[in-house]
């Protein structure tokens, strides 16, 4: 696809960086397929979500700060995580509107950030993206939202269709599938009890959809859930969405032993 | 009631093993949940009338004063009286002495989450009243001395055969041989049973769900009739509220009556909503004599103009404790307060203190769906953040957490550092990838206590190594 | 007691920071609490209160059914002992009625059908009871009832079965309408004015519903089409 001219700035996440990169590498094969330019910018780590949940503000604020100094000469910000656009997108602001030296640039930052998914759908067009290779038609989905993209972002359609008309499969849908998997952060150390109960119903859930693999957008309830699922004894295989639509899905699932 | 919400995680735990609570609290999802859907489909004008609620919350809290001041006028000229109570302590005392200066010996009360607040039951009990839930929920766990579990539904953990037990241990004047299974059959004796006291009783203790300073009027509302009972029959009626009750007018009422009555219970309205304004007027035959309204402060007033403003505008429709994935496994009880749920989380910290309250802030995923269904707005996860903020000020995060969290932070403002040193991590935890899953933290759940497997190294460091390899 | 009161009022003002306020713009305060409680703003009224004649009484008695009462129709409230003589003894009880002592209640055939009449106060005896209601509500399918010297609150709720005549020309759209009308008459408002709809209910037991908790187990409105 010719180059479209836009630069886009991928936010790795934490999680993506240190325990799963290969979701990394299939954002930036989906960003370049779609006709992006795109750069990592080195300074990047975390976008401060611990610590504004744990109600540290100071740490939250210079996070997302550090995030917009280093995302400065981008069109767009894309990161595959819902939550953690969420936190950039609506939380910065409200973080950063202190710090009046950075006034004009906050609304600017936080307008470019945008979750993967949306970002293929809604801000390329679908129709515009080079179609990944087709799957396997009798392959079988089940789609898990994370209730930050969901809520805070409304991300809902974007991967579905991505995944339909890209990939060319049709993802199930969990039966309450509104309901929280029960990671939420640091409330799956605290609360521990509370959190596997709701993500054993879940993952029962997602067991009786029958499908092959649960798939979706943030990697905090991914691994979670196939934490869970793995201690069941499960067949169901957990994937990031961006693993599937970029084609980059034939190594071991999350939670699956890596070959040497 | 002494709360015990510091020792939520061990009541939540416990509760995840009440097979009983579990099979009751599933039909909260059938019950409450399908049903306020569908009644919020089917009023188009939904989401316009929350915005106007809301707008005439925030005028009220902003001249609350004026607003009270023309209640208490109104309810006088009508011939009943205002008391003013700053703690639950005062509103006790007040209610004891309207009630021996009435000669009352016994009370039946309508269900009211303030009178539990200040724990009126107990009081009375030790100053020779008898007080008795007319609610059937209420008057349920009444019988078996156990606090509500939930606003609307206070006896909703309970299963059938528990109710009869505790019927058949307490009504002694049935046959012994009787049929008693059947909701229908509980029901009815709960209904011969509460006939008596609501015609004997001295006074009826109410809440409110509504004031309106235009007629002060007390609006109350319920299903079973037995508010309106509890009031109209005795010779005394004495209405506890909290002042953050009040509404300008009998128009604004209504516009929150719209939402509470779908919000809570999924009707298009309770089945008695009652507009009570004064005692018996001349010439009626029933009514009470004597009509009281306490009006309770009890660390309401500290909410105005901070950051928690926004709770006050909660109506007490239970909605959050219906969509919340946690209330959801745990129940009420577990809360250890009078107040559970989302709102509970928010608002015992802010009552009691958050040092008695610690975990509740911190007992939710911030999924949000508490939000999104309340009707009146209220920014419940933010509210509950700013919780967390006040204890992260404070110091009061547990140790751990703070420790981890203030590593974490230092690290990832250092990029270079965190990035080599994260390579450097992961490839040392390498050694271990064979077993698919580590163990770091033995004693935490979730899947700090299984570390997945990770990769070969980080996504900084293999992109630097692309890089480099295309240079 | 006083005391308490300018207590919680002055901690209010604290809050509100009244004392930074001026004198001045406290009197305007007062002053936009009074013009809002004269001339109160109106709310947006549900599209589905605003329907007129026929098609009201349709919603009327779609809403209340769907709240479990019964809701017949009848031509003139004078066929109504006749009508209500052949329901209790249908059902096995006596020809007697707690009844309200409106004039045009009083005024029906009651001899004739065979039925006497009680006033008065509620008992735990009575198992049927008639009203006539103020107004209807079409929106919610509601009666409203409200305690006068002719019409104690207790009848409503005590009995088994409660039985309401309501006079199509007092059957409104919205709870809001019955109250412009009951204002005029009433501009204090009675002592109280409660809003019914269907009968006494109660889902405390499994979540399961039960009709007839403590107030009564049917509810049975007869629409006047003559008045």
């Amino acid at each position: 696809m010719p180059s479209s001219g836009v630069r886009v700035g991928l936010f790795v996440t934490c999680l993506v960086d240190l325990i799963r990169p290969q979701v990394g590498f299939a954002a930036v094969r989906l960003l370049e397929d779609a006709g992006c330019e795109v750069v990592v910018p080195r300074h990047q780590t975390c976008c401060g979500q611990p610590a504004y949940n744990a109600g540290d503000r100071v740490n939250a604020s210079a996070l997302a700060r550090q995030v917009l100094e280093a995302f400065e000469d981008v069109d767009y910000i894309v990161t595959p995580s819902g939550s953690c656009a969420a936190t950039l997108r609506l939380h910065a602001p409200e973080l950063l509107a202190d710090s009046p030296e950075l006034a004009g640039r906050v609304k600017a930052f936080s307008e470019k950030v945008f979750e993967l998914t949306t970002f293929l759908s809604e801000i390329i067009g679908v129709d515009r993206l080079l179609s990944a290779a087709k799957k396997n038609s009798e392959r079988t989905i089940v789609y898990h939202d994370s209730c930050a993209g969901l809520r805070e972002l409304g991300i809902r359609k974007a991967p579905r269709e991505l995944l339909s008309r890209l990939s060319g499969v049709q993802p199930q849908e969990l039966a309450e599938r509104d309901v929280c998997c029960g990671f939420g952060g640091t409330f799956c150390v605290k609360f521990p009890e509370i959190s596997e109960r709701l993500a054993a119903d879940k993952c029962l859930a997602a067991e009786k959809v029958g499908a092959d693999e649960l798939v979706g957008g943030d990697l905090g309830c991914l691994l979670h859930l196939a934490g869970i699922l793995q201690r069941s004894g499960s067949c169901l295989r957990v994937r990031h969405v961006a693993e599937i639509l970029a084609d980059l899905d034939e190594g071991p699932a999350i939670g699956e032993l890596a070959e040497d | 009631m002494e709360i015990t919400s510091n020792a939520f995680r061990k009541q939540a735990a416990q509760a995840l093993q009440d097979a009983d609570l579990q099979g009751a609290l599933q039909n909260l999802k059938r019950g409450f949940q399908e049903k306020r859907a569908r009644a919020v489909a089917r009023l188009p004008e939904f989401e316009d009338l929350q915005d106007h609620a809301v707008a005439i919350k925030d005028h009220t809290l902003r001249l609350l004063d004026f607003y009270l001041e023309r209640f208490e006028r109104e309810v006088v000229t009508k011939g009943g009286s205002v008391h003013w109570c700053r703690t639950s302590d005062e509103a006790r005392e007040t209610v004891l002495s309207i009630c021996k200066a009435a000669d009352v010996k016994t009370v039946v009360k309508g269900k009211s989450m303030v009178a539990e607040e200040i724990a009126i039951n107990d009081f009375l009990v030790a100053n020779g009243i008898e007080p008795i839930e007319t609610d059937l929920g209420e008057y349920i766990i009444q019988l078996r001395n156990e606090p509500p579990s939930h606003i609307i539904a206070p006896a909703i953990h309970l299963k059938r055969s528990q109710i009869a037990d505790t019927f058949r241990k307490n009504h002694g004047d049935f046959p012994s041989d009787r049929k008693l299974e059947e909701p229908r059959e509980l029901v009815d004796e709960a209904r011969q049973i509460m006939r008596k006291r609501f015609l004997s009783a001295d006074a009826g203790i109410t809440g409110a769900n509504l004031l309106i300073a235009e007629t002060g009027s007390v609006v109350l509302l319920s299903n079973e009739g037995n508010i309106d009972l509890s009031r109209a029959l005795p010779r005394v009626h004495i209405v506890i509220a909290s002042i953050e009750k009040v509404v300008p007018t009998l128009r604004d009422a209504t516009v929150i009556l719209r939402l509470l009555s779908r919000a809570a219970t999924g009707q298009e309205a309770a089945t008695y909503t009652s507009f009570v304004s004064g005692p018996r007027q001349a010439g009626e035959v029933d009514g009470p004599e004597a009509f009281h309204v306490l009006l309770l402060d009890n660390g309401r007033s500290d909410l105005l103009k901070s950051e928690f403003e926004e709770m006050l505008r909660c109506i007490r429709c239970g909605a959050c404790l219906n969509h919340c994935p946690v209330y959801g496994v745990t129940g009420g009880h577990a809360y250890g307060s009078v107040y559970t749920g989302p709102m509970g989380a928010v608002l015992t910290p802010l009552l009691e203190g958050l040092d008695k309250a610690a975990p509740l802030p911190n007992a939710s995923t911030f999924c949000g769906r508490c939000e999104e269904v309340c009707p009146m707005k209220i920014p419940l996860v933010s509210l509950l953040r700013r919780l967390r903020e006040r204890q992260w000020r404070q110091r009061k995060t547990s140790f751990p957490s703070r420790l981890s969290l203030v590593l974490w932070a230092f690290f990832a403002k250092r990029p270079a550092i965190y990035h080599s040193l994260s390579s450097l991590l992961v490839r040392l935890l390498r050694v271990c990838r064979k077993r698919g899953w580590i163990s770091i933290w033995p004693k935490a759940g979730g899947w700090g206590a299984r570390f997945p497997a990770l990769g070969h190294t980080t996504f900084q460091a293999a992109w630097r190594g692309r890089k480099e390899k295309k240079e | 007691m006083t005391d308490t009161r300018r207590v919680i009022l002055n901690s209010l003002k604290d809050r509100l920071e009244r004392s930074a306020n001026s004198r001045k713009s406290i009197e305007a305060m007062q002053a936009e609490v009074d013009d809002r409680l004269a001339d109160p703003p109106t709310h947006p009224l549900p599209a589905r209160g605003r329907c007129m004649g026929e098609e009201r009484t349709s919603l009327f008695i779609r809403m209340a059914k769907e709240a479990g009462a019964e809701v017949e129709r009848i031509a003139s409230a004078s066929l109504l002992p006749e009508r209500l003589s052949l329901l209790l003894e249908g059902w096995g009880l006596n020809q007697g009625l707690l009844a309200a002592t409106d004039p045009m209640l009083i005024a029906l055939p009651w001899a004739a059908a065979g039925i006497t009449l009680r006033h008065g106060r509620a008992s735990s005896m009575d198992q049927v009871s008639i009203a006539v209601a103020y107004a209807g509500v079409a929106e919610t399918g509601s009666l409203l009832l409200v305690a006068t010297p002719q019409s104690p609150m207790s009848i409503h709720l005590l009995s088994d079965l409660h039985v309401v005549l309501l006079p199509v020309s007092r059957l409104f759209g919205t709870m809001e309408e019955a109250f412009v009308h009951l204002r005029r008459e009433t501009p204090g408002l009675p002592s109280a004015s409660m809003f019914v709809t269907g009968p006494s209910r109660t889902a405390d037991i499994e979540q399961q519903m039960q009709l007839g908790a403590h107030g009564p187990r049917e509810l049975r409105v007869y629409i006047d089409e003559n008045e």
